[in-house]
């Protein structure tokens, strides 16, 4: 027997050697399933692989609206509390505005209206007790020079007519009257101060024998009562009767 | 294309025989080619996209029966019992049964290759013979004379390189013929 033979031998041997039909079919089997668990882990990996590229792409997105979510909060927050920062400025320019109104009164009332000043002093020290509490009851401090003025014109005896104008805030305006004679303010208007946080300007002026002051506030301060009554208690007058003109305005 | 079901119920069909064939050449029991077998072609499923063409896909298979039957004798339950013709290899004694115990062992060692399907006498001398080897000799064999496959594709397959192949083929050949005393 030579190695060519071996070799055939080997062969036919080997040739009859073949796995059993039960053997392929359990193999087959056994890849089926293996097969259709890889699919579903595909699927699976699939689905989270779109999912995370969703997540991704609302991430990206959601930057943007997160920062649109800002800018409409923001603009929200400015538009509601509007009003309130509006007060608050108010407020800054009304302490501003006392400011020089004190100025006003120690210095340029001393230069410019040393009359009315003398007769203010002299009405506030006869009815000061007055005069003050109805400042402090209806908490005019921020019209200081408002009284002054009432009080002014209720030692006159005159007439006053009231003019109540409402307007929304205008710049802050001080003219002072350039006379110091009182009489020289017929017919004018006169600014006396101006409260930014309440009303634009106290004005006042005569006609036909008539006194007439005008009061003008800010749109949507709701202390229109407080200052009518305030007005009431320091001309000692119902407040009706001395504004005929309010509701034209 | 490769990946579907009826592709895979066809390279099964394809290169059942070969790797069958291949797995009994190392185990030489029934039983562990058939653990093997269902292994290769499960492992198949799994590695089926990197299977780039039909000669790849032959020398895949080949190469992972190979591992799968090296791996196999390297389990606890194989390295603790030795069969009976592995006993005499390592001891280089000729192989012949002397126990009843040792026999059965002997004979259920060459179950892969039936002797009674042997069609001459000297067909069982012949796989008396190539059961003697060792296993990474008998795959050799078995790839160069019954796959007719070449040095360089034998050593790619067992990860070996050509001029171990070579040494090792040739020394199968010489204990083939020793104990064939050709």
């Amino acid at each position: 027997m030579n190695e060519q033979e071996v070799r055939k031998i080997y062969k036919n041997v080997t040739e009859k050697e073949t796995p059993s039909a039960e053997l392929v079919s359990l193999t087959l089997s056994k890849m089926h399933k293996e097969l259709e668990a890889i699919e579903k882990e595909k699927r699976r990996i699939s689905f989270f692989e779109k999912m995370n590229s969703y997540f991704s792409r609302i991430k990206t997105q959601s930057r943007w609206m997160l920062t649109a979510g800002i800018a409409c909060t923001a603009a929200l927050c400015l538009i509601v509390l509007r009003p309130e920062t509006t007060l608050r400025m108010n407020t800054i320019i009304y302490q501003e505005d006392m400011r020089m109104l004190n100025a006003y009164r120690s210095d340029a009332a001393e230069l410019i209206l040393p009359q009315w000043r003398d007769r203010m002093d002299r009405i506030m020290q006869s009815t000061g007790g007055l005069k003050r509490t109805s400042y402090q009851f209806v908490d005019f401090s921020y019209d200081e020079d408002a009284p002054i003025l009432w009080a002014a014109i209720a030692e006159y005896d005159v007439p006053v007519k009231m003019q109540v104008t409402v307007s929304n805030f205008q710049p802050a305006l001080y003219e002072v009257m350039e006379s110091a004679d009182p009489n020289d303010i017929e017919g004018r208007t006169v600014y006396l101060g101006k409260d930014a946080s309440l009303g634009d300007c106290f004005a006042i002026w005569k006609e036909n024998d008539e006194w007439f002051i005008q009061v003008r506030f800010v749109d949507g301060i709701d202390k229109d009562h407080q200052i009518k009554k305030g007005i009431e208690e320091i001309l000692n007058l119902p407040f009706e009767s001395i504004s005929g003109n309010e509701e034209e305005n | 294309m490769l990946g579907s079901a009826a592709e895979l119920d066809r390279i099964v069909h394809q290169y059942k025989d070969m790797v069958w064939r291949a797995a009994l050449s190392m185990v030489k029991n029934r039983t562990e080619a058939e653990d093997v077998f269902q292994d290769v072609f499960v492992q198949l499923v799994r590695h089926i996209d990197r299977i780039e063409n039909e000669q790849h896909l032959k020398a895949w298979l080949l190469k992972v029966t190979v591992n799968r039957c090296r791996s196999w004798s390297k389990t606890a339950w194989k390295t603790r019992v030795q069969s009976y013709e592995e006993l005499h290899d390592e001891a280089g004694d000729a192989v012949e049964p002397v126990t009843e115990d040792e026999y059965r062992l002997a004979d259920e060692s060459v179950e892969g290759f039936d002797p009674s399907t042997a069609e001459t006498e000297r067909g069982e001398q012949v796989m008396t013979a190539l059961s003697g080897l060792k296993p990474e000799y008998r795959i050799i064999i078995h790839l160069f004379y019954y796959e007719s496959l070449s040095i360089r594709a034998i050593s790619r397959i067992l990860g070996l390189n050509e001029n171990a192949v070579k040494t090792r083929l040739s020394r199968a050949r010489d204990s083939i013929r020793r104990s064939l005393k050709l």
